[in-house]
């Protein structure tokens, strides 16, 4: 059970502030790095990688700092976002390199098992000048499990690949997180992070700007009105019912469905059963409309 | 793990084009005096030829030309393409990077450049290995010398090959030519110095004592390979923007 | 701007317009390569860091003439520093930096980045891409090779006391200024491009002409000072030398220091070899570029 921490971590270039002041805990299981283009994700990525010298604050992975301390790759396996390769070695090669470079005790059977995983068995003697795109990402995948790190951090592992490849790396990245591995991806693809990740970090220009469940974080937003869509055996009635409610901002009727806005999460969802009761109707279904992440990612960004 | 390291830098500074053109230019030099070789000449003329081919062409031009390529290639195209993340992300001393880089390099442009010189300096004087060894050695001892240095160049610039031949071309080639005094800290001289003092009298009478040039040519090894230590240790690694 | 009633989508009339006028064609396009190449050539509209070495070698190349052109306002007819014969050659160290340094700046990049299918999807051709890239070069070479001299026949003719009968004596040497200026750009020019474009980086570009030149000059003193029967061979090592023979051949008068004096070999044969040093070039050129997928 690994944990990167950073705290107070800040990044500067000359006068260009990349990341600012930023600190949490990544633990066990998978974390999405979500952020517009040139928010500073991957600057974030390198400083816990090490690659990166922060400017201010600490960046240590179990207590090691990542900075300046080589022997931390024992631990870390990394996938670089630029589409960076041996052109004069095959992917096989590639990755047995690489578990050699690692120290690995049994190289080959570790670079075997790697490339089984990513699923590049059949390619892996062909040189990497003639691979695709989410052939090369796959290998790069793969020379950065082939150590078995407990930690692995994916700088928009998911670039170039086509749907089926996606999907199945994200089985891949699923299936290592329940292993206990704590993996950290980054990605602009609110999707991607959406069905992968248990937690997400919203960067917004070089800063944090939320961290957790994003369902979490969608509730914590208070000065933006919660939306719910409602069936209901006569949603006319419960619209009335509701109007009177003091937590209830708007309601709305369109197309035979119920929309309703309202300021208090917390004070609706306890108190809209009851409402329905006193209006003597039947509520079949109560969902949160605009849960989706692109809510609460376009509000990040836009605040 | 060393091993590894050894052999992906090998592959890297062997397994392409330019290595083949500059073996081409070392053939060169073994084409030239077998083509002077067929005109017959005295032994005489033959010693001097092959001396002033030897310190002329193998040590000004072949010497620095190659560990020139060789040498900011073996980090420098590295943290050019980005694939030196493949080595940063391993646990790996930053020092023993760079040693082995400078090792594999200093071993590949001593087979560029002396091997040439030695089998030039034996064609040329029909046999006569005093030549061949002596400027063979000097450009062995040139090449590491060379080889710490453009490496640590690598490593301080992007543009280390440019400012790698503007120093060959421009300081030892014209500086080093009107004051002799900044001959000190050529390392062609030091180069001649050590051929010299090995073939006696040389074709091309260096300017500097042999003691001098090994003092100041192992310090230049010493101090350019700490540099290079250093800047391998601070070395950052940015987006693809950044 | 119309808005249907049923619905809020609307696209709106930005007043983008296509282009319908004239077009410069052709021509038009070779030429902006040209001035384009010029300026990238002369480091023009780029950081001082890339006007230090074309600006530093044509000053250096500038400079003896200068100075000849001083002595002669200041002093008088004394001395003779340059003639026009030995200009070029005196100052042919610059060359090889100057091409060295500038002619990747052309056509490296233009290879690497694969852009060339932009330039040939308008009404250009791949001949059409070299010639002006070809074009711009031996301009901007010939700011070493004519530029100089021409000075130095200006100054002959500005400083002496009776200027018609100073322009009646110089005049003649004009065709040789021109023709020896033009032949050295043009051929050094095509030698420098077909090396270029060989190259992947702008950096290996730079070494291999350095090479070359370094190579040939160095195989070709040698040869030159050894003797016995090398010295005729020697200056066909050196693309300078080959040049200054051809130069020799056309136009007459030997520099000293020139390997072609005292290798005893017929003129036309110079000339001969620049031909085949051109055709090679120009040959490289031509199978490297039809070898460029569009």
């Amino acid at each position: 059970m690994t944990v990167l921490a950073l705290a107070g971590v800040s990044r500067w270039y000359g006068n260009v502030v990349a990341v600012n002041d930023v600190s949490f805990e990544v633990g066990p299981g998978i974390t999405g790095l979500l952020g517009p283009n040139g928010a500073g994700k991957t600057t974030l990525l390198h400083l816990m990688a090490g690659f990166l010298a922060p400017s201010a604050g600490t960046v240590d992975l179990d207590g090691t700092p990542t900075w300046r301390h080589p022997e931390v790759y024992r631990g870390i396996g990394f996938v670089p976002e630029r589409e960076a390769f041996y052109p004069f070695l095959t992917a096989r090669q590639f990755v047995e390199a690489s578990a050699r470079l690692s120290g690995v005790a049994d190289p080959r059977a570790a670079t075997e098992r790697a490339i089984a995983t990513v699923g590049l068995a059949d390619a892996a003697d062909r040189g990497m000048s003639g691979y695709s795109k989410g052939m090369r990402q796959r290998a790069k995948v793969a020379a950065a499990l082939v150590h078995d790190p407990p930690t692995l951090i994916l700088d928009e592992p998911f670039n170039g690949m086509d749907p089926r490849q996606r999907l199945s790396m994200m089985d891949l990245l699923r299936a290592m997180a329940a292993d206990g591995r704590t993996i950290l991806f980054s990605s602009h693809i609110l999707e991607e992070v959406e069905r992968l990740s248990d937690r997400v970090l919203v960067v917004v220009a070089g800063r944090l700007a939320a961290a957790g469940d994003f369902r979490r974080i969608r509730r914590l937003m208070t000065d933006r009105p919660h939306q719910f869509t409602l069936r209901s055996s006569d949603d006319r009635r419960l619209a009335v019912e509701l109007m009177a409610a003091p937590d209830v901002e708007s309601v709305e009727l369109r197309d035979g469905r119920l929309t309703l806005r309202t300021a208090d999460y917390g004070a609706l969802t306890r108190g809209i059963a009851s409402a329905a009761r006193r209006a003597g109707v039947t509520l079949y279904e109560l969902r949160p409309a605009d849960e989706s992440l692109e809510s609460v990612f376009s509000y990040l960004v836009r605040r | 793990m060393t091993a590894a390291l050894v052999s992906l830098t090998f592959r890297a500074l062997l397994n392409r084009r330019r290595t083949l053109l500059l073996a081409a230019l070392g053939g060169l030099l073994v084409l030239v005096a077998g083509i002077f070789r067929l005109g017959d000449p005295s032994t005489a003329e033959a010693t001097r030829f092959t001396g002033r081919l030897a310190a002329d062409f193998g040590l000004a031009v072949l010497l620095p030309l190659v560990t020139v390529i060789v040498g900011t290639a073996a980090v420098g195209s590295e943290l050019d393409d980005g694939t030196i993340v493949y080595l940063l992300a391993r646990p790996l001393p930053r020092w023993l990077i760079v040693l082995v880089k400078l090792a594999v390099t200093w071993l590949v442009a001593t087979l560029l450049v002396a091997v040439p010189i030695l089998i030039g300096g034996l064609v040329g004087t029909a046999g006569d290995s005093e030549i061949g060894i002596g400027y063979a050695v000097a450009a062995a001892l040139g090449a590491l010398e060379y080889a710490a240095v453009f490496l640590a160049l690598s490593l301080v610039t992007s543009r280390a090959l440019v400012v790698g031949l503007a120093y060959v071309v421009v300081w030892e080639g014209v500086v080093a030519g009107l004051f002799a005094g900044t001959r000190i800290v050529s390392v062609r001289q030091h180069a001649l110095a050590v051929g010299d003092a090995i073939v006696g009298e040389g074709a091309v009478s260096a300017e500097l004592a042999l003691s001098v040039a090994l003092l100041i040519g192992g310090a230049v090894v010493v101090l350019a390979t700490a540099l290079a230590i250093r800047r391998l240790t601070m070395v950052e690694l940015r987006g693809e923007t950044g | 701007m119309s808005t249907s009633p049923d619905s809020a989508s609307t696209i709106y009339d930005l007043g983008y317009r296509r282009y319908e006028g004239p077009r410069l064609g052709r021509r038009g396009a070779i030429g902006a390569i040209v001035g384009a190449g010029l300026r990238a050539t002369l480091g023009l509209g780029r950081g001082g860091r890339s006007k230090i070495i074309p600006w530093g070698t044509l000053v250096l190349g500038l400079l003896p003439a200068g100075v000849a052109v001083a002595i002669r306002v200041l002093v008088g007819d004394i001395v003779e520093l340059y003639s026009y014969e030995n200009y070029v050659w005196g100052i042919g160290a610059l060359l090889p930096i100057f091409i060295a340094a500038q002619a990747p700046e052309l056509v490296v990049n233009d290879l690497r980045h694969r852009v060339l299918p932009l330039y040939f999807s308008r009404p250009i051709g791949r001949a059409d891409y070299v010639a002006a890239k070809l074009a711009a070069l031996s301009l901007a070479v010939l700011g070493l090779t004519l530029l100089p001299v021409l000075v130095l026949f200006a100054g002959r003719v500005l400083a002496a006391e009776d200027l018609l009968g100073a322009l009646g004596d110089e005049i003649g040497a004009l065709p040789a200024i021109f023709g020896s200026g033009l032949i050295h750009a043009f051929v050094l020019a095509s030698l420098g491009l077909a090396i270029c474009s060989l190259a992947g980086r702008r950096a290996y570009a730079a070494g291999a002409v350095l090479a070359v030149f370094l190579i040939g000059g160095v195989i070709s003193g040698t040869l030159q000072e050894v003797g016995g029967g090398l010295e005729s061979i020697a200056p066909f090592t050196n693309p300078l030398a080959i040049l200054d023979g051809t130069r020799q051949w056309l136009f007459g008068g030997g520099v000293a220091e020139s390997p072609v004096t005292g290798a005893g070999v017929a003129l036309p044969i110079y000339g001969l070899a620049t031909a085949v040093l051109l055709g090679a070039s120009l040959a490289t050129l031509a199978v490297r570029y039809r070898g460029v997928s569009t």
